[in-house]
């Protein structure tokens, strides 16, 4: 086993114990919703900081982790850029615990300016997540730095952005695995650029009291926090580019002038996407409103196109096996148009004067996110548990692909109908004159608790076989 | 010079003060009788039949900051209003015809065409001040009157559509002009709050809407992320060349 | 688009997904050689054109200047604050104000065009109406620092509530006003 090897299993074994408590959590919120259980105010919004925090950050460094090891594949890998991800993370990580549980912050995962200043967080914990924040994003950033620099050794810039197909040129050949991990890294990059200057501004209000452009400070939130989840859809894509092909027994794919202009299409777009967040801030002028529409729309299209289409070409009559890894490969692509499409539907600004902070909004993130990328993620992970003992885990593949899928349908499907119903998210308790929301709460939690009973077996069966990875000879 | 000694006196006036606009806000302002510079008698219902109109009252014979605020109106918004237009109204009992024609030549407006100077019948003042929630105080020591700086927007119907007092950023005058032109204007920062650095301002030449120094920095991450990557790049084929 | 509509042809187009992946999951059982290359094309152009039919059908339908051209009935003064909406007509300056209008149940005119002048004194929250059915009819941020004009006329009669809608603290959940519309 590589140090690489080893590692990768550290970042499999560390998300897949995070993820079923994180899960936890939000089935806590939702029964809580349900009048099933009786939380208080302050624990309801501390295990929401917590959750959506937590779920952000493990599939982000998971869909990372697997990028990080197929990459060796075409370059020279080094691993101390990543050790040292891994540290700051898990740094990052036990601050931010230490704040939402023993701080109470409370204040979302997305801090929105000024409410920090107004929360009933204690002073220090307000603090410490900053820290952790920042401990997270040096660490994904000098990641993020080593894997471009890796790239850019044996590809220079342009070529790994594919322009010579771009052009109509079929040699030197650019596999799509690079392509899109350039794009992505590229794409990211700014994220963290974003954040810290976010941080920088939030830090001089503490020490001088001046304050901040509600405004400037909710677009370099969104952008931050919008870009971070939307790249880590990418990272899961370039997984699915590199592996898929082969799981289905056919010729790696190649990137031809469409996908290549997809993608760098995506470079662009993906940085004005954000805009949709503020729609119903009616300060922001209407132009950067229209723009954020098109941009909606125009970032994923392509990409879920050209995705789409390699995909379903290369299953059919393939007469493939079909194993946990493709499984969750092909699923995940569908949930992640399904997803799409009511994003897409949500970002007609038209649509978000009645949908904007509804249940509509985690309806469709969900979909993309728990049916979408985790599911590329747990293929990258079968995958690698396959390479490494050769289990493909057959006896847990019927049940926990029904019960995943299953639980997490219904699980959707209860926020999209409750978000139609004018239900809103991000409150601990329905007032009265929404009273749907209960049943579709319970509904919820409920699937959710499918998902659970899906995913606890299955981290026993790759904590084992990870854990000897780990403690090889 | 004079720019400097206007926006010098930018003034702080208490945010409660500019929120006071909604107090007026659609209320309908009487017709009051007017004289004209070019001595027509007029209504200042006839005024507004063709336009919406800004509407700023003054004293000729005002020693303090009647002129700097005139120069700064038109400073911010020009000599030749369009699709709009600027009524300077005297509410002084002891101006005279003569002296608002003075007041405008020495601002430059030497043609009568671009703004509209006028004096207001004296027993019409009362009634416009009220409505408009002018203050008017006449200090008999110095003989002059203490009075309000303001700049309102009254439409076709005579109702006050915006009110803002002071000398505020003229980005925000821009705002008034866009509702004088007819357009609704979405959504205004609220004056005096005092922030550092905004994403976008009104570009007070042309009364657009212009990126600034907030939004700037929200475009330093995306060049700062192409910068690093192409001087990766640039490190990368120096190391390989030696 | 009502609710209701939305998630309609949100099923109706999940369906069709699905059935499209189903179809290939269940060709994937069979083996024979197949290129899809020629259909690339299509697919393509089919993308482009639900994307610009879309987009032309929508974008003149923003929310942003809803009767910008009429002259409202009312002006309503709208001020969030931690955590309650205080809605009067006359302006909201001070503390005072603030708590003088949190009594207040205002009476709206219904087929009229109301305009709210939406701010806050604290953090950015989300003020949203929700109708007498129970569903949003609009909704607009308050930010600190800035006045956002929402215009709505409302049709159906009936006691209203206002929501906040942007997670804004602990409590934010019972952050809210009414208001009857006859």
């Amino acid at each position: 086993m590589t140090a690489l090897d080893r590692l990768t299993a550290t970042w499999i074994i560390t998300v897949s114990v995070v993820f079923p408590i994180a899960i936890l959590f939000g089935i806590l919120m939702r029964l809580n919703q349900a009048n099933v259980l009786e939380l208080s105010s302050l624990t309801f919004y501390s295990l929401m900081t917590a959750h959506g925090l937590l779920m952000v950050g493990i599939w982000f460094v998971m869909s990372m982790a697997g990028v990080s090891y197929l990459l060796q594949r075409y370059v020279n890998v080094q691993v101390w850029p990543a050790t040292v991800g891994y540290v700051l993370t898990l740094v990052g990580v036990g601050l931010l615990l230490a704040a939402i549980f023993g701080g109470d912050l409370h204040t979302g995962w997305y801090f929105l300016y000024p409410l920090p200043f107004y929360a009933r967080t204690s002073e220090w914990a307000t603090l410490v997540f900053l820290l952790s924040l920042g401990s997270l994003g040096i660490g994904w950033f000098i990641w993020s730095l080593g894997l471009l620099v890796a790239i850019l050794r044996r590809y220079p810039l342009t070529q790994a952005l594919a322009w010579q197909h771009l052009l109509g040129k079929s040699t030197p050949e650019t596999p799509p695995f690079i392509l899109i991990t350039t794009t992505t890294l590229l794409g990211l990059i700014p994220a963290f650029i974003a954040a810290v200057i976010l941080l920088g501004l939030f830090l001089i209000q503490y020490a001088s009291g001046a304050t901040q452009d509600a405004l400037l400070m909710k677009n370099l939130t969104f952008f931050f926090g919008h870009t971070l989840v939307n790249e880590m859809l990418y990272f899961g894509i370039a997984t699915l580019y590199e592996l898929f092909p082969a799981l289905a027994g056919k010729q790696p794919y190649k990137t031809k002038p469409f996908v290549a202009l997809a993608w760098n299409l995506v470079l662009v777009v993906v940085w004005t996407a954000y805009f949709h967040h503020l729609y119903m801030d009616f300060v922001q002028p209407t132009v950067v409103q229209y723009i954020g529409q098109l941009a909606s729309w125009i970032a994923p299209i392509p990409a879920v196109a050209v995705t789409t289409f390699s995909v379903l070409g290369t299953v059919y009559r393939s007469g493939m096996k079909w194993w946990l890894a493709p499984t969750f490969f092909f699923a995940g692509v569908m949930f992640w148009i399904i997803g799409g499409l009511g994003a897409i539907l949500d970002a007609i600004v038209a649509n978000n004067f009645v949908l904007h902070n509804t249940l509509w909004v985690p309806a469709h993130f969900h979909t993309y996110n728990l049916l979408g990328n985790v599911l590329f993620s747990l293929g990258f992970i079968t995958w690698f548990v396959r390479e490494k003992s050769g289990d493909d885990g057959s006896r847990l593949y019927r049940p926990v692909t029904t019960l995943y899928l299953l639980g997490g349908v219904g699980f959707v499907l209860a926020f999209y109908i409750a978000g139609s119903l004018s239900v809103m998210r991000r409150v601990d308790k329905y007032p009265a004159f929404v009273s749907d929301g209960h049943l579709w709460a319970l509904v919820g939690g409920l699937f959710a608790l499918l998902v659970l009973a899906a995913v606890v077996p299955f981290v026993i069966y790759v904590l084992r076989r990870c854990w000897r990875v780990v403690f090889s000879a | 010079m004079l720019a400097c000694s206007v926006f010098g006196l930018i003034s702080a006036i208490p945010l409660w003060a500019q929120l006071n606009e909604g107090h007026y806000y659609l209320r309908k302002i009487p017709d009051v009788r007017l004289v004209l510079a070019t001595g027509e008698q007029t209504t200042l219902y006839s005024l507004i039949r063709s336009h919406s109109i800004l509407l700023t009252l003054f004293s000729a014979r005002c020693g303090g900051l009647c002129s700097p605020y005139l120069l700064y109106l038109k400073q911010a918004i020009g000599t030749t209003p369009q699709g709009y237009a600027v009524v300077a109204l005297s509410f002084d009992p002891r101006d005279r015809l003569e002296d608002v024609r003075a007041t405008a030549q020495r601002l430059g407006f030497t043609d009568h065409s671009t703004w509209r100077w006028g004096l207001l019948l004296q027993e019409h003042v009362p009634r416009l001040l009220t409505a408009l929630g002018y203050s008017v105080h006449y200090d008999s020591t110095r003989r002059e009157f203490d009075h309000s700086i303001m700049l309102c927007v009254l439409d076709q119907r005579g109702n006050l559509l915006r009110r803002m007092e002071g000398f505020q950023d003229p980005v925000l005058v821009w705002d008034l002009v866009r509702e004088a032109r007819g357009e609704f204007v979405l959504s205004y920062p609220i004056p005096g709050t005092d922030v550092a650095l905004r994403c976008f301002e009104l570009d007070r030449e042309t009364g657009h809407w212009r990126l600034s120094w907030g939004m700037a920095l929200l475009l330093v991450p995306p060049i700062s992320s192409f910068a690093l990557a192409i001087t990766l790049q640039l490190l990368i084929g120096l190391r390989r060349r030696r | 688009m009502s609710q209701g509509t939305i998630l309609m042809l949100f099923l109706i187009g999940a369906f069709i997904i699905a059935a499209v992946f189903w179809w290939f999951w269940q060709s994937s059982k069979t083996a024979a050689p197949v290129s899809a290359e020629p259909l690339r094309r299509w697919v393509f152009v089919g993308l482009v054109g639900f994307v610009g039919i879309f987009t032309a059908l929508t974008l003149s339908r923003m929310p942003y200047f809803l009767y910008a051209s009429e002259t409202p009935a009312r002006v309503i003064h709208v001020v969030g604050r931690q955590f309650a909406f205080a809605l009067s007509e006359r302006p909201i300056e001070t503390d005072g104000d603030y708590a003088a209008a949190l009594g207040q149940t205002l009476v709206l005119p219904l087929g009229q065009v109301v305009e709210f002048r939406v701010t806050s004194f604290d953090v950015n929250h989300g003020f949203a109406l929700y109708a007498p059915n129970g569903r949003i009819v609009a909704q607009v941020q308050a930010m600190p620092g800035y006045i956002n004009r929402l215009r709505w006329r409302f049709d159906q009669p009936g006691e209203y509530i206002a929501q906040c809608l942007e997670y804004c603290g602990a409590a934010h959940a019972g952050m809210q006003a009414r208001f009857v519309v006859e």
